[in-house]
């Protein structure tokens, strides 16, 4: 392998024992990674990943990713935008006045606007709906977007896999599997030896 | 692709449509010629006669038009997005494109209408020229006018049909007597107050096409109308048959080749396509009231048309594949489908409310009144809002928020029993959508049963499928030859 810059040397920066975070195994091919991925899940494990330079097809069902609940998070996003656009166009537009009492600072009724525009009565729901459309979609494209943030624990500043010098061709020609450290059937040696036996051409252990 | 195998075509992928798929084609067309016979019978005496006949021709040659339309939409864009998964189902659209010189046929009876129809049908074909020069539109239906003013003075009661037509003739009366004569023999005089009402709307109708017919007749005549149509339709035809050929050819090599060639052609073809379709919805649909007037006219049509293209192409990748063709369409290319047909109904929505949105802001008197008639209005007591109102809430709730919602999930994409119940559905509010366009110019506020209406639905209906079957078993119902087949074959939807 080519050398590669070396990456900053922070496994030594603290006197603190380092904590194991895991261990990855490298293949050289789609098919053996696919091939492995299928018996690591065979063999139980839950926290582990595959990482390849490009999409693998079927490589979700050989990992056995379950369906994100992304969707619901999108969905209860947009009907609230729903309802904040009906009551931001009612509430503006159609009402005398909102007491809102349990409000601090609210003492005075917010008062609608009651503009009349093109004479058209003050509730009028076809003119409201550009603005209800718009908050659904705007509130729904937070939660897909902020959602999908939370769910993968981004931003992540730092990654322990990536202080390994062999890990950065994950993006350029090589295919990892990685397991980690807080799986309950992770044991170093026996996992390290299960990776090996899968037809890794490496196997290396990463720590915090 | 990631998959070390290529995906092959199984043997019943190459199969062809046999007896069984040819002798129901003609069965159907036969069917079909019967119904239209029919349905002239039944408007012949049930009352309605010609005129009605017409509008329910128009209302099913514009829906199975759309159809096929769509088809041509279909094979183009996705050849101009170099779509790879649609490879596998093209064959279905690609021969439903290529259905257009029938299409084209059906056509004739409109145009006879034009020239011989004395507007019964388009108003603006039956205008004339003043002697000062200026187009006006002669009375619809004279005749009905005098046979009616002779049965009151008989004593006769009209049936209510006959009654009803008589308050559609769009008569400009230029001398007194002839106003004041028509007013007396109008049909709209119905006891209840809205008569009133019904009354001074067809009053301020006529005046307005007395206004803006001659405006519009520089477009709307029957000699720029028939050149008009002659070049639609021969383009559509032209489009069609040359993608059908072109991808058939690819099985007796240069595939490359010929894909590319077609992928050229896509562009200036959408482009065509999005042009002649928006003038013929114009002229189709809008003119039959030559008052009215929308700009987002064409992309209303252009998604109803695409949204029962897909389904349609769906329902017949279903039946094949129940009959043992095909067996290489999977899942995937049901989801693919499913997706358009989730984003043409959201789609459709979107347009059909921002026409009317602007229409109802604008709140001028020539455009307002089109939705009045098809029985969207707010005012109380209004006599309009009545039967068509039911079916603007049809249309609201079945073609847009009820499959909507049907649809929102990706695991009903992915399930075939739910898919076609939606397709069925979806086809049917495609259809009560152009009824509920077409049909208010024959009659508002109340609803003829549309018996002719539907009898009009098999007979082109059955025209029109069963000649496309019977092109259908001219080819493999596989794009063979084309090279993305087997990227289709192994497509996966990742989301």
């Amino acid at each position: 392998m080519t050398q590669l810059m070396d990456p900053p040397d922070i496994s030594t920066s603290t006197d603190a024992p380092q904590k194991l975070h895991g261990i990855i195994a490298e293949f050289e091919t789609v098919n053996d990674t696919v091939r492995a991925a299928k018996k690591t899940k065979a063999e139980g494990f839950k926290h582990w990943d595959v990482h390849s330079p490009f999409p693998i097809h079927g490589i979700d069902a050989a990992i056995g990713i379950r369906p994100t609940i992304l969707p619901w998070i999108v969905l209860i996003c947009g009907l609230t935008g729903t309802i904040v656009g009906i009551s931001l166009a009612v509430g503006t537009m159609a009402t005398d006045s909102i007491d809102l009492p349990g409000l601090p600072g609210a003492a005075a009724p917010i008062r609608g606007y009651k503009f009349l525009i093109s004479g058209k009565p003050f509730n009028s729901f076809p003119a409201f709906i550009p603005v209800i459309f718009e908050t659904t979609i705007l509130l729904s494209a937070f939660g897909a977007v902020f959602g999908m943030l939370l769910l993968n624990r981004l931003p992540k500043l730092a990654n322990p896999l990536l202080k390994s010098m062999n890990f950065r061709r994950s993006t350029a020609d090589r295919f990892f599997i990685e397991v980690e450290a807080r799986d309950r059937r992770f044991d170093k040696d026996k996992t390290a030896e299960f990776l090996k036996g899968l037809g890794a051409t490496s196997v290396e252990l990463i720590e915090d | 692709m990631a998959h070390h195998h290529e995906p092959v075509l199984k043997d019943d992928d190459k199969r062809r449509l046999g007896a069984g798929a040819r002798s129901f084609g003609l069965t159907a067309v036969v069917v079909g010629i019967v119904a239209l016979i029919v349905a002239v019978v039944v408007a012949m005496i049930g009352g309605g006669g010609w005129e009605r006949f017409g509008f329910a021709y128009v209302i099913n040659y514009s829906y199975f038009l759309s159809i096929t339309l769509g088809a041509l939409f279909l094979v183009l864009v996705t050849h101009l997005f170099r779509a790879g998964w649609v490879v596998a189902v093209r064959r279905i659209p690609e021969v439903m494109a290529a259905n257009m010189p029938v299409m084209a046929v059906l056509f004739i009876p409109i145009l006879l209408y034009i020239f011989l129809g004395h507007g019964v049908l388009y108003p603006w074909a039956g205008a004339s020229v003043d002697d000062e020069g200026h187009a006006y539109i002669q009375p619809r239906h004279a005749e009905i006018v005098t046979v009616a003013n002779e049965s009151d003075h008989d004593g006769h009661t009209d049936d209510d049909d006959a009654a009803h037509e008589d308050g559609h003739d769009g008569e400009i009366g230029h001398d007194s007597d002839e106003t004041h004569e028509s007013d007396t023999v109008h049909g709209f005089t119905p006891a209840d107050h809205g008569g009133d009402v019904i009354a001074a709307r067809e009053a301020n109708h006529e005046a307005l096409q007395h206004h803006l017919v001659p405006i519009k007749s520089a477009y709307l005549n029957t000699g720029f109308f028939t050149a008009r149509w002659i070049i639609y339709l021969a383009i559509w035809s032209g489009l069609g048959l040359y993608y059908l050929k072109t991808s058939t050819a690819q099985e007796s090599g240069n595939g490359v080749k010929l894909t590319r060639k077609m992928e050229v052609l896509s562009a200036p073809g959408t482009l065509v396509f999005a042009i002649t379709f928006t003038f013929a919805a114009f002229d189709l649909l809008m003119s039959l009231d030559p008052v009215w007037f929308s700009t987002m006219w064409g992309v209303y049509h252009f998604i109803g048309s695409a949204l029962a293209t897909v389904c349609t192409v769906m329902l017949a990748l279903m039946v094949l594949q129940r009959s043992g063709y095909l067996p290489s369409v999977n899942v995937e290319h049901y989801h693919d489908l499913g997706k358009l047909m989730f984003m043409f109904v959201f789609f459709w929505g979107y347009i059909a409310f921002s026409q009317f949105m602007l229409i109802w802001y604008g709140n001028l008197a020539e455009e307002t009144y089109w939705f009045e008639m098809r029985g969207i209005t707010t005012q109380a007591g209004n006599p309009f809002n009545a039967g068509w109102t039911v079916v603007a809430w049809v249309l609201l709730f079945g073609h847009l928020l009820i499959p909507f919602l049907g649809l929102l999930s990706r695991w009903i994409k992915r399930s075939r029993p739910l898919l076609a119940f939606w397709a069925i559905w979806l086809l049917a509010m495609h259809w009560i959508n152009q009824w509920w366009v077409v049909m208010p110019n024959y009659s508002s506020p109340d609803i003829p049963l549309p018996t002719v209406e539907l009898l009009c639905l098999v007979g082109i209906g059955g025209i029109a499928v069963g000649t496309t079957v019977l092109r259908a078993t001219r080819q493999g119902l596989i794009p063979a030859g084309d090279p993305r087949l087997g990227d289709s074959l192994g497509h996966v939807n990742m989301y």
